[in-house]
Formats: C-alpha cells, sequence, structure tokens
C-alpha cells in the first residue's frame, strides 16, 4: 500500500511554496496579457465561411501524420523493421612491475607461499590476459501488423570468454555471483499510439518491460531502471499527462520492495511557459518535482525546478542555456535545501536483499546543504578554433558538515578545439579541481573520514583525428592526470597517471561498421606499485538498417 | 485621353534629344556595352512613377474572361502596347537589351513570365488564415492554404495566389479594402502590389536555380551547426508532400510551423529544418526505402563528402564540444529527432527520454581496466550524481559484493593483518562497502575507535 505524503510537515516547506507559487502565479498572469488577441477574427471567419460552405469542416484532433505511424502489411515487413546490433570483443593484458601489491602480495612461487623478502605469493592476481564479449541488440517495428502499433526489445550481453583467478584484476560484475555470462533483457513492449479519434488519438498506452521514467525528466537521476507494467501517456497542445505503474525486475538485486509508480501533468500556459509536476513514488518514498519553463523564440531558455523528497524540500534551482551563433553559454544554480537528499538513488531505498549479496549498499554518506553555480561557455572563432571553459563551483553552508563524499570543491577547465586543414581536428582540455578539506587530524574516531579523500585533481587531455566521412575517423591522444589525497594518516601528493587512445571507425557497407580501439596505461603507481601497463583492445561491429 | 497625348508627347521629345544629344537610343547603347536585363531601369518603377503610365495601358483585360476572372492582368503586354511609344526599336530590328526584358535567346524566344512570383506590398498570413483552421471535406487539407496555395504539378512548388483568390474577398459588391478594381486609376492594382518587388520578380527569373535554393539548404541544414551549407539541391516537389504513402493528409504547418503566424511577408519564411523531413524521411515506411534520408541524390544534385551528416561523427564544432556533452540535457529533451538524426542507435529516444543512450553508450573512460580497481571510486567520489545517470544503485552494491582484488587471499587480508597498511592508506575507501559495526570492531573493538 503506498503512503503518499508530499504535504508533510517542513519547516522549509512553507517558504518554498509561496515562493513557487507566486513564481507561477506571477508568469500565468504575465502569460495571459500577452496571449494574441482574437479580434476581428470573426469578420475572417465569416469570409472563409461563405467561401468554403459546406466543402469544409473544423478539423478534429487528428495526430499529425508526419509523427503517425502508417499501416503495415507483411510485404513491407522490412520497411517497418528497424534494428541495430552491436558486437564487441574486448581484450585486456596487463604486464606487471615485479614490485608487491600495496598488501605485499607477489607472484614468486605456489600460493600462500612466503618470500625471503618477507612477501607472500599468490599468482592468481597477477593475470595478465583476459577476453571479454559484449553484444547489444534492439529490434522493433512501427506500423506492423496495425498502423497504430509499436513493438521493441532490446537486450544487453556480456560475456567473459576465458573467466578470471580469484583476484585478477580483470575481475567485474560477471564475477559478483560467480557466474561468466548475464544478459539483461532491458525492454520488451508494445505500444499502441492512439487510443482512438480524435483527442483520443494523441494518447498512447504501452505494455511490457520499458524503462520506469519514459516521461520523465525529473532533475533526480534515476538510471537506467525498467519495470514491467503499463505507462499511459496523453499529450496535445495545451497540456500533458502520463502515469505509469509496474512490477520492478533488477539485475543486481533481489530488494523486497517491487512495485513502481509515477505520474506526470504538464501545462502549456497561454503557450507562453510550460509548468510541469511530476511524481516517482517507490518503497514508501515519493519524488515531487515542480518545473516551470518559459517559451519564447529566444535563443535563451531558463528552466526553474524545485523538488520535494516526501515532504522534505530538496533542490531548488534554475538553469539556462543561450545557444546562439558561435556561442553556446550553460548556467545552473542550485540550492540543496536540507540534508534529507538520497544518498544516491530513490532504490536506495530498498537495498538488495539477495542471500548471496553481502553486501547490501555502500556508504556514501548523506548530502550536506549546498550552493552549487556553473557556468559553461563555448565560443567558434571562425573556421579554425572553438575555445571553452568552465566554472563549477559548490560551497557547503556548513564545512563541518564535509564527508568523504561530499565536500566545497572548485572546478575549472579550458578547452580548445581546433580544425587546421579540412578532415582534421584536435582538442585538448585542461582541467584543475580544488577540493577544500579540513585538516584531517581533526577527525576524532578511527572510522571518522569526513575530511578524507582527494584534494587535488588535475587533467591535460589531448587528441587529433582524421576524418573522411563515409569513409573511415581515426582518432589519438593522450591524457595525464595529476591527484593529492588525504586521510588522517598518510598524505599523497602528485600521484599520476598517463595514458594513450586511439580509435578507429570504418564503416563497411550502409549497414555494417566496424570499430577498432586500443589504449594503454600505466595506473597510479602508489595505489598499485605492482601494476606497470594495461592495455586494451577492442573491436566491434554494428549491424543496422 | 489628355495624359496619354501627353505622355505621348513628353516621350517623343525625350526621344529627340536623346537622338540629338546622345548620339544613340539608350537601348542601342546598352547593347554596345553589352549590358543585360540587370542593367536595364526597372520597369514597372519606370513606366508608372517616371511616366505616370497606368497599369492598364500595358496590361489588357481579357477579352473574354471566365466568370470571376475579369481583374485576371493575366494578358502579357505585347509589342502593340509597347509600340505606342517604342517604335522606333520595332523598326530597327534588331535584337537589343530592351527586347531582352521579354526575349532571350537568338531566335528571339519568349522568356518565361514571372507570374509565381509574390508582388504583394504587403500582406499577413495572420491577418488572412481561417481561424477555426477548416479542412476539406475531401481532401483532408486546412481549406484556407490550399485555397491560395495549390499544388497542382507534384513535382513543383506549390502557387501563389492570383486575383481570382484574392477577388472572392477584394473584390464584389462586399469587397472589403483594398479594393481590386480597375476604376480610379493605379488606386486599385497599387493598393495591394508593389512596383518595386514586381521589378525584382523580373531579375529573379534570370537567378539560378542554385540561387534560389540556397536559402533553403542553409535553414535545412541548419540543425547541423555546419560552417558550410549545401548548395546543391534539387528544388522542393510540395506536390508529393501533401499526402503520405498510406494517403494520409500532410498539414502545411507540419513543416511551416510558423507561417500562420507570419504577420508580413518581409518576414522570412520559416522553412524546415532537416530534421523534420527525418521526422518521416527516417522511416521506410513511411516514405519507401528510395526515400530516406541516407538518400542523399533525393534532394541534392551533388553529394559533398565533407558534408555527409555520419554516425556519431558529425563534429560540428559548437554542436559537440566537451561543453555540450556535460549539458546537452535540456537539448536532448527537447526534441529527440535532433540526436536521432545522426545518432541512429538511440532511435527510440523520442519517446523514451535518457536511457535509452545512458543505458547503451558507454563514456569512454569506462573501457580502461584500471576503471573498475581504481579510477571509478574516485569519480564517483566527486559527482555520485552523473553516475546514477545511467546505474541504478544495485548495479554498485552488486560489483561491491565482490572482494576487491587488493582482499586476496582474503583469509590473510582479513585475519592475518595484510588490510592494515591499505586501510591506513585508504581508509575511505574501506568504509565504502564496511562498517566500524559490522567489520572492525569484531576484531579490534578494544583497539580502535579510542582518541589519538
Amino acid at each position: 500500500m503506498f503512503r503518499l505524503n508530499p504535504f508533510s510537515s517542513s519547516r522549509h516547506f512553507s517558504r518554498s511554496f509561496l515562493f513557487l507559487f507566486l513564481c507561477f502565479f506571477l508568469l500565468t498572469q504575465i502569460s495571459l496579457l500577452a496571449a494574441p488577441q482574437g479580434s476581428g477574427s470573426s469578420e475572417i471567419d465569416r469570409r472563409w465561411d461563405g467561401l468554403f460552405g459546406d466543402q469544409a469542416v473544423a478539423p478534429e484532433q487528428a495526430p499529425d501524420p508526419a509523427v503517425r505511424p502508417t499501416p503495415s502489411s507483411f510485404r513491407d515487413f522490412t520497411d517497418q523493421l528497424y534494428y541495430r546490433v552491436s558486437i564487441d570483443y574486448v581484450h585486456n593484458f596487463i604486464s606487471f612491475t615485479d614490485e608487491p601489491t600495496r598488501t605485499g602480495i607477489v607472484d614468486e612461487g605456489p600460493p600462500f607461499s612466503a618470500t625471503p623478502e618477507g612477501y607472500l605469493s599468490f599468482p592468481s592476481l597477477f593475470e595478465s590476459g583476459d577476453d571479454r564479449l559484449y553484444a547489444r541488440g534492439t529490434f522493433g517495428t512501427r506500423g506492423f501488423g496495425h498502423e497504430r502499433l509499436r513493438t521493441e526489445v532490446s537486450v544487453i550481453s556480456y560475456h567473459d570468454l576465458n573467466g578470471t583467478t580469484s583476484g585478477s584484476p580483470f575481475q567485474n560484475i560477471l564475477d559478483t555471483f560467480g557466474g561468466r555470462s548475464r544478459t539483461e533483457a532491458l525492454k520488451a513492449f508494445f505500444e499502441v499510439d492512439g487510443l482512438g479519434e480524435g483527442r483520443w488519438s494523441n494518447a498512447s498506452l504501452r505494455v511490457g518491460r520499458q524503462f520506469t521514467h519514459r516521461s520523465f525528466t525529473l532533475p533526480q537521476p534515476l538510471g537506467a531502471s525498467v519495470m514491467d507494467g503499463v505507462a499511459f501517456e496523453f499529450r496535445d497542445q495545451d497540456f500533458d499527462f502520463g502515469a505509469f505503474v509496474g512490477y520492478r525486475p533488477t539485475f543486481f538485486s533481489d530488494p523486497k520492495d517491487r512495485w513502481v509508480t509515477g505520474a506526470n501533468f504538464g501545462v502549456n500556459l497561454a503557450r507562453r511557459a510550460y509548468a510541469a509536476y511530476q511524481l516517482f513514488y517507490y518503497a514508501g518514498t515519493g519524488i515531487h518535482s515542480f518545473s516551470i519553463e518559459p517559451r519564447w523564440e529566444q535563443p535563451l531558455r531558463l528552466k526553474g525546478h524545485f523538488t520535494l523528497i516526501d515532504g522534505d524540500p530538496i533542490d531548488l534551482g534554475v538553469r539556462a542555456s543561450y545557444v546562439e551563433g558561435n556561442w553556446s553559454v550553460y548556467a545552473t544554480f542550485q540550492e540543496k535545501l536540507t540534508t534529507h537528499d538520497l544518498e544516491y538513488d530513490i532504490f536506495l531505498e530498498s537495498p538488495a536483499e539477495d542471500p548471496r549479496n553481502q553486501n547490501r549498499r555502500l556508504n556514501l554518506g548523506e548530502i550536506a546543504e549546498s550552493s552549487r553555480f556553473v557556468l559553461d561557455v563555448t565560443r567558434q572563432l571562425g573556421p579554425l578554433f572553438a575555445v571553452g571553459g568552465r566554472v563549477l563551483v559548490l560551497a557547503l553552508h556548513d564545512e563541518e558538515e564535509q564527508t568523504g563524499f561530499d565536500a566545497s570543491f572548485q572546478d575549472f577547465s579550458a578547452n580548445l578545439a581546433f580544425f587546421p586543414a579540412r578532415n582534421w581536428h584536435a582538442s585538448f582540455e585542461y582541467r584543475h579541481r580544488n577540493t577544500g578539506r579540513l585538516d584531517p587530524l581533526e577527525a576524532f574516531f578511527f572510522d571518522d573520514t569526513r575530511h578524507a579523500g582527494e584534494t587535488r585533481y588535475d587533467e591535460f587531455t589531448g587528441s587529433v583525428g582524421y576524418r573522411r566521412p563515409g569513409r573511415f575517423h581515426l582518432q589519438g591522444g593522450l591524457y595525464h592526470r595529476i591527484m593529492d589525497t588525504q586521510n588522517r594518516i598518510i598524505l599523497i601528493e602528485d600521484s599520476s597517471t598517463t595514458g594513450f587512445f586511439s580509435s578507429l571507425y570504418l564503416p563497411v557497407t550502409r549497414h555494417w561498421d566496424f570499430r577498432l580501439s586500443y589504449g594503454v596505461d600505466n595506473d597510479y603507481s602508489v595505489f598499485n606499485p605492482d601494476i606497470d601497463l594495461q592495455h586494451t583492445l577492442r573491436i566491434g561491429i554494428d549491424v543496422h538498417n | 485621353m489628355a495624359k496619354r497625348l501627353l505622355f505621348t508627347g513628353l516621350l517623343l521629345l525625350g526621344g529627340l534629344l536623346v537622338v540629338q544629344f546622345g548620339g544613340l537610343t539608350p537601348a542601342a547603347e546598352a547593347q554596345e556595352e553589352g549590358s543585360t536585363v540587370a542593367d536595364m531601369p526597372p520597369v514597372h518603377d519606370f513606366h508608372v512613377n517616371d511616366f505616370g503610365l497606368e497599369c492598364t495601358d500595358c496590361h489588357n483585360l481579357p477579352e473574354s474572361p471566365a466568370p470571376g476572372q475579369e481583374l485576371s492582368f493575366s494578358v502579357r503586354p505585347g509589342h502593340s502596347n509597347c509600340d505606342a511609344c517604342h517604335e522606333d526599336i520595332f523598326e530597327e530590328g534588331e535584337l537589343v537589351s530592351f527586347c531582352m526584358v521579354c526575349h532571350e535567346g537568338e531566335v528571339y524566344d519568349l522568356s518565361p513570365f514571372p507570374s509565381g512570383q509574390n508582388s504583394l506590398a504587403v500582406f499577413s498570413h495572420t491577418q488572412h488564415v481561417d481561424p477555426q483552421g477548416r479542412v476539406n471535406r475531401q481532401t483532408g487539407m486546412r481549406q484556407d492554404c490550399t485555397f491560395c496555395h495549390a499544388a497542382e504539378d507534384p513535382m513543383a512548388g506549390v502557387s501563389l495566389p492570383a486575383h481570382p483568390q484574392c477577388v472572392a474577398c477584394h473584390g464584389g459588391a462586399e469587397a472589403v479594402s483594398p479594393m481590386l478594381s480597375v476604376e480610379g486609376g493605379n488606386e486599385g492594382c497599387l493598393g495591394c502590389h508593389n512596383l518595386t518587388q514586381m521589378d525584382e520578380n523580373i531579375l529573379a527569373e534570370a537567378m539560378s536555380m542554385t540561387e534560389m535554393a540556397e536559402p533553403m539548404m542553409e535553414a535545412a541544414h541548419s540543425s547541423l551547426s555546419q560552417g558550410e551549407s549545401y548548395e546543391e539541391v534539387l528544388p522542393f516537389p510540395h506536390g508529393s508532400h501533401v499526402e503520405t504513402l498510406d494517403g494520409m493528409m500532410v498539414q502545411c504547418e507540419t513543416c511551416h510551423e510558423s507561417v500562420l503566424e507570419r504577420a508580413s511577408l518581409d518576414l522570412e519564411l520559416e522553412l524546415p529544418a532537416m530534421t523534420v523531413c527525418a521526422s518521416c524521411h527516417d522511416s521506410a515506411a513511411k516514405v519507401g526505402k528510395d526515400n530516406k534520408t541516407e538518400n542523399c541524390s533525393l534532394c541534392h544534385s551533388e553529394i559533398r563528402e565533407d558534408l555527409v551528416p555520419e554516425l556519431a561523427e558529425l563534429v560540428a564544432p559548437v554542436a559537440h564540444t566537451p561543453s555540450f556533452l556535460r549539458n546537452h540535457e535540456m537539448q536532448a529533451h527537447e526534441s529527440a529527432d535532433y540526436c536521432n538524426f545522426c545518432h541512429d542507435l538511440t532511435h527510440s529516444a523520442g519517446s523514451d527520454n535518457c536511457a535509452d543512450c545512458h543505458s547503451i553508450m558507454q563514456p569512454e573512460s569506462h573501457l580502461a581496466v584500471r576503471f573498475n580497481e581504481t579510477t571509478h571510486g574516485r569519480l564517483a567520489a566527486m559527482d555520485r550524481e552523473q553516475c546514477a545517470t545511467c546505474h541504478v544503485v544495485d548495479f554498485c552494491s552488486s560489483c561491491h559484493n565482490l572482494p576487491p582484488r587488493s582482499h586476496n587471499p582474503l583469509p590473510l587480508f582479513a585475519g592475518g593483518g595484510l588490510h592494515r597498511d591499505l586501510a591506513a592508506f585508504n581508509l575511505r575507501s574501506c568504509l565504502t562497502c564496511h562498517t566500524y559495526e559490522d567489520t572492525c570492531s569484531q576484531c579490534h573493538a578494544q583497539t580502535l575507535r579510542v582518541t589519538e
């Protein structure tokens, strides 16, 4: 049984609600005043009426044929089928330094044997090669069987071709439950687009496995969560409405709560603004999101949003984008109003309960009240250059509230794109991040890691590419990253890693593409002194219509 | 009549003066210099404003007009109209630039008459469209659009309205202003028509198809943010776009979204971007295999390889900068077709939102082996919301259920003290999965968690 209580008591709520209400009221009034008036239309109406007589009739609310599926026939099945299949073979290779691991393990003899230097030998940690296969496939039909019917199946499959040893560097999610392969059906649904005539032609119904947030644009990320259920959607020029309910199949856990539901309602305010409310409800927790977005023929776009979780105000923010000519500017300001935000996503409310799953949730810690500001600007300078930069600042309201995963920081980056000659392109980016952590020695208990973590992060990336459209695209580049970290016992400075990456994209035919990528890097040696270079070779093909 | 005599007299006097003092007629002079129609004085403006002619002096009324077409000035001026003033030129019998106003080539072919061009001074679509948007019972098309803009030839553009359409409201006993009438001199004609516009139309007739099509292609490719644009485009066949293969009507507003709100002809007609074309032409079911967007020659007379859209490789400088990669959320929500046009693996993203992309597209950073072992935790510590864009929390806990490489061999790591150095080195990493209560306190209840 669901507990919907979006208006539970909160000392912050009334103030925020008042603010939001005022915004909606003002915008509505402005929009209505600015709406075009209908003066003079009656004379035109009468004239057209005299001209048309009974030849013409008032239009029904029929869906635009440009977006409406067409009738089907078996003969045209291939025309109504769409598909894309991608298969990737990945070969990983590691060379080792012969140094012991950070825990003193070496590869010098039988398992559990001690070396003269006092290290322990455990060879399976030093597996040097691994082969995997990834496959993704999406198949669907539009208008096959019935003009309004759409179907789609989407599957992802992973395979470890040669297994991994215990403690291998290549361990991954496939090894979690002892398997070497897993297949996930992300989507398997049919959809009726247009449930009738007139206004009902703007309604659709989707049944089967599908993403939970088909119609949602919640500021809270929801990942690729799926459900087996039903989703209804209605959309016309004046308003839109959607609702869904379903059983949540999971690929990595067995949570106690399975039912997930939600709804959204948006209204077009005299075509001058769009206001929306969205609800996502799971395991006794509801995310409520209100947003408002002016609609105008301007390159500047604004969107304000306000989010509550179970009645607790969480986020209040505004986003702006300006894309015009050679400029693109994005800016965001967001206020984290309380500490009641979800530590990760809403599905954390019902953690994994699979008996094989000993680790049911990560301890990322709560998210503190903060202010966040982002400004991201790009300017194209003639045909040869594009330059850009970003400033991202997060300031906790109370620095004492910082945790290992949440602290005030300033993140700056600058990038340059260069097009020196026809078909050639190059890009460079430098990023610097400074995290304002407090003195880790102020931590009181042994397990107090509030002030532990990265304090500086620098990254430089450069790449060069040559592209012959329709024939191939070759790209290669380098990156170098430097990091400082701290905790109460040790301070690590200038830990670095350097890597090279390259890729080739080659369309073989109109329906077959070939991909090849190769990368090599050295690990942060301070964390993994035993690992020297890691190579990744990836060969892929795409088949599509 | 007096005005006509006065004009003829003035013209004769002027001609005499030119012959006496200039030695050559203006037309002959123009021919010597190799001038063209573009170098001639503007025909309509010259005759009406400079010489005070009435429109009907040159444009005869039809002798036997069909009902409702009495005011259709479709009869093109002939030699007899020009002869009154330009008799001397006709008598010379030489091909001069004067003749090129109407003729072309060495055999005096009659040039195409620019009858399909707009020649109005002002016109507001907003004031003319049917407020009810009524549709024709038979065709299903908007009756007001097709009343004025017929698409008779499937391979050509739609026609512009002519007098028979205008007279429906602007003529007759209950006519609304401006009145379509030959009474009252030029006022009836110039109530609607602009002389300069008509003269420009004559020049425009000489423009190549490439020049005419350029604005359309600039609009079509504007969505791709290319520095260059296609110019090699075939004429757009409006007539074949009035209905889909299965006979369903395509409304004018489907492509010309804002045309009904155009208050002036001075405002440029909003031409559809190529993504609008793709909303139908990406589907063979809707347009047939041969008419899909991948068949470039359907619209383009010449295929420029440097402008061919390519899967995930469009690399328009502004469109796909690092800034855009971090901030494409609003654009992606706005219209998936925009992304879909090139990223065809997101073909169904239009209704499925972000997950269709983010469940498939693996960032480059994830490809390295090292990402699992070292990198991802630090990125998550910087911005866990970024992980949540694609991964639900189950994914994290499931993978973290597997003891990391550093924990092997597990008995010795846990009980043999191998974990000590690692815990000192990076305790935060330990406490991501473990807590003091569920792990550390099992053995260290008496030694840890004390003030140091």
